[in-house]
């Protein structure tokens, strides 16, 4: 499905929407795929077999070359076993396991594999927020960890700022070095995202240090100054987030995230497990900062109002592909995709 | 010497192995090489790396002087110097101009060491990391990358909270602007010492199982922000009790029965030598 670059401008006297060509895509993916697991893409007779054509295992968080504790990975029955590659036979002919049935069917039938993403491809546009909705389990923070360098893909090109090498395959330094400078992430869990037995502070200011500031007083200045961005009271800097509540770890970690002023913020189910008052503080704060920083954002959630509230386009996920994307306002009300319609009015 | 044991007790393939590792730590200066660490007589983390560290690199001619906390006449160092003793001919001193092998425990001697003296150095925690990453693979990767990042955090962290760098000892250093090493839980009074120094060092962790060197003459920084410049402890307006010194790394000793507070000379060779010139 071909990615629309496009913003809309509505004319109210005319009554006429106008799509506009935008600038250069800060940030362009094609064919994003990731599996956990060995053998595939497709077993058999793949030219891209024999080896991962992106370095597998190498993702920039966490240090060990395979991450622990993923509901969609640990859980796996075949993950620890290391089916080979002509596949387990109890499992090859096993129309249940392979088919479709709940979880099982991201599977490959043969190696037990399992997919997170399938070629996914997008752009994102300065200034726009790009929102990304699906089901739980359908790769939506797969791919939000993708872009920031956190898991490593299979396959897929990433184009980042107008540079035209593909960012997956620069070294690891490299990759920490835009992550730094050009990026910021806020994850769903704080403790992703924030550093418990450090101050508030040090949290925010931890970016700014990798980018080489070492002005005490500019450090806090700046500290100081995102606070107030956030709407935290400065004399709270000096506490540990753990003290903090939800809502307020999350505007933490929204300041940590733009303190370099990044080009690109990828927000990751922000609002989740936050009650209605405390997400709509938290969905003004990021409101406000995308809109007066001119940043370009991807918005990640399975929340429908949020994704209203704050995507000009969005795509719709499931089972690691993009089955719809468009305006915002036309996948909300005119939804094409069966899933779509059924998200959107299992909702409204 | 008791002809029972080898010279320097360790048997000649220990000695060439630690020699070897001690060699490639002087050609990439801060960096931990790991060795074979050895059984000695001695429990690990009473001084076991430097102990090593001394007895593969001492010659029948050298002259030892074994320091521990800045004195000649602790415990340790008296047993360290009298197994070394028994088991190498060498010469031993308290007179920190006369040795050419120094093995110490949290002080450099006050005198500037010349280049053809050795100053090994007790280190019981090599990696400067480990207080902001428990990990040792993540640690050796970020070494690798010169990701240091955590340790700045950690002094910024400081500075939010005190308003000053905290770390008395074992503060972290930049050397050749390359690696960032622990110059193992010497005082901040002593961390210039390092820079650019004409005498080598040597620093063993033998529970650790690494060595790291700063060869002569190597450039050695203390990380500090721009605005917050590194400082080493300040003993104004206070004198050694024994010797009158002043300008010199000084212990403070509390006195449980008149509740006073006396100081005197850390170095306790260079407070001896002192009294012995003025006597």
């Amino acid at each position: 499905m071909p990615d629309e670059p496009v913003l809309s401008l509505y004319n109210p006297q005319q009554g006429q929407e106008y799509l506009v060509e935008p600038d250069e895509p800060v940030l362009s993916l094609s064919g994003l795929t990731m599996y956990y697991g060995q053998g595939c893409p497709e077993c058999e007779g793949d030219p891209g077999r024999g080896g991962d054509p992106l370095r597998g295992g190498d993702p920039l968080r966490g240090g060990e070359p395979e991450r622990k504790g993923d509901p969609g990975r640990g859980g796996a029955p075949g993950r620890g076993g290391a089916p080979g590659r002509g596949g387990a036979p109890e499992r090859g002919g096993d129309p249940e396991r392979a088919g479709g049935v709940g979880l099982e069917k991201n599977r490959c039938p043969r190696c037990g594999a399992i997919w997170a993403l399938r070629g996914v491809s997008l752009s994102l546009f300065p200034g726009e927020v790009l929102g990304i909705v699906g089901e739980s389990g359908s790769g939506k923070s797969t791919l939000a960890r993708c872009l920031y360098f956190d898991e490593s893909p299979r396959a897929g090109t990433l184009r980042l700022l107008g540079r035209p090498e593909n960012a997956f395959l620069l070294s690891r330094q490299a990759r920490k070095q835009i992550r730094r400078e050009s990026m910021g992430m806020v994850y769903q869990n704080p403790l992703a995202g924030l550093k418990m037995d450090y101050s508030v502070a040090a949290n925010i200011a931890e970016n700014l240090i990798a980018a080489n500031c070492k002005n005490v007083a500019r450090l806090k200045q700046r500290v100081y100054e995102l606070l107030e961005i956030v709407e935290i009271p400065a004399y709270r800097g000096k506490e540990t987030p753990a003290s903090f509540s939800g809502g307020m770890q999350q505007r933490v970690q929204i300041a940590k995230a733009i303190a370099n002023r990044p080009g690109i913020l990828l927000l990751d189910e922000v609002t989740t497990g936050l009650d209605l008052s405390v997400q709509a503080k938290v969905l003004d704060v990021i409101k406000k900062i995308i809109r007066e920083a001119g940043i370009a954002a991807i918005l990640v959630s399975h929340d429908l109002a949020v994704i209203r509230l704050l995507a000009d386009r969005t795509l719709v996920m499931l089972d690691g592909e993009v089955i719809e994307r468009g305006l915002t306002d036309q996948i909300l009300e005119n939804p094409r995709h069966f899933y779509t319609q059924q998200l959107v009015y299992s909702l409204l | 010497m008791n002809r029972d044991y080898n010279f320097a007790y360790l048997d000649e393939g220990a000695k060439k192995e630690i020699r070897r590792s001690i060699l490639k730590a002087v050609a990439i200066p801060g960096y931990q090489v790991p060795f074979g660490s050895r059984e000695l007589p001695i429990g690990r983390g009473w001084g076991t790396g430097g102990l090593q560290i001394t007895l593969s690199i001492l010659l029948p001619s050298d002259i030892l002087k074994v320091i521990d906390q800045g004195s000649d006449d602790s415990v340790n160092a008296v047993s360290i110097k009298r197994l070394i003793k028994e088991c190498a001919a060498v010469g031993v001193t308290t007179d920190s101009e006369a040795a050419t092998v120094i093995q110490t425990r949290h002080r450099i001697p006050e005198i500037p060491l010349r280049g053809d003296q050795i100053l090994v150095l007790q280190v019981p925690e090599p990696e400067p990391l480990r207080l902001v990453e428990g990990s040792d693979l993540v640690s050796r990767r970020m070494h690798g990358e010169k990701d240091y990042n955590l340790i700045w955090l950690r002094l910024f962290e400081d500075l939010i909270q005190f308003n000053e760098i905290t770390a008395a000892a074992g503060y972290p250093v930049m050397v050749h602007d390359r690696y960032v090493a622990s110059p193992s839980p010497i005082p901040r009074y002593d961390v210039p010492k390092l820079n650019m120094a004409q005498c080598l060092y040597l620093f063993g962790a033998g529970r650790e199982k690494k060595i790291y060197a700063i060869p002569p003459y190597t450039k050695v920084e203390a990380l500090s922000f721009d605005d917050v410049p590194f400082q080493v402890e300040s003993f104004a307006g206070h004198a050694c009790g024994k010797c009158g010194a002043r300008d010199v790394f000084l212990d403070e000793i509390y006195d449980e029965r008149t509740g006073e507070k006396y100081y005197q000379c850390s170095d306790s060779g260079y407070c001896e030598g002192r009294r012995r010139g003025a006597g």
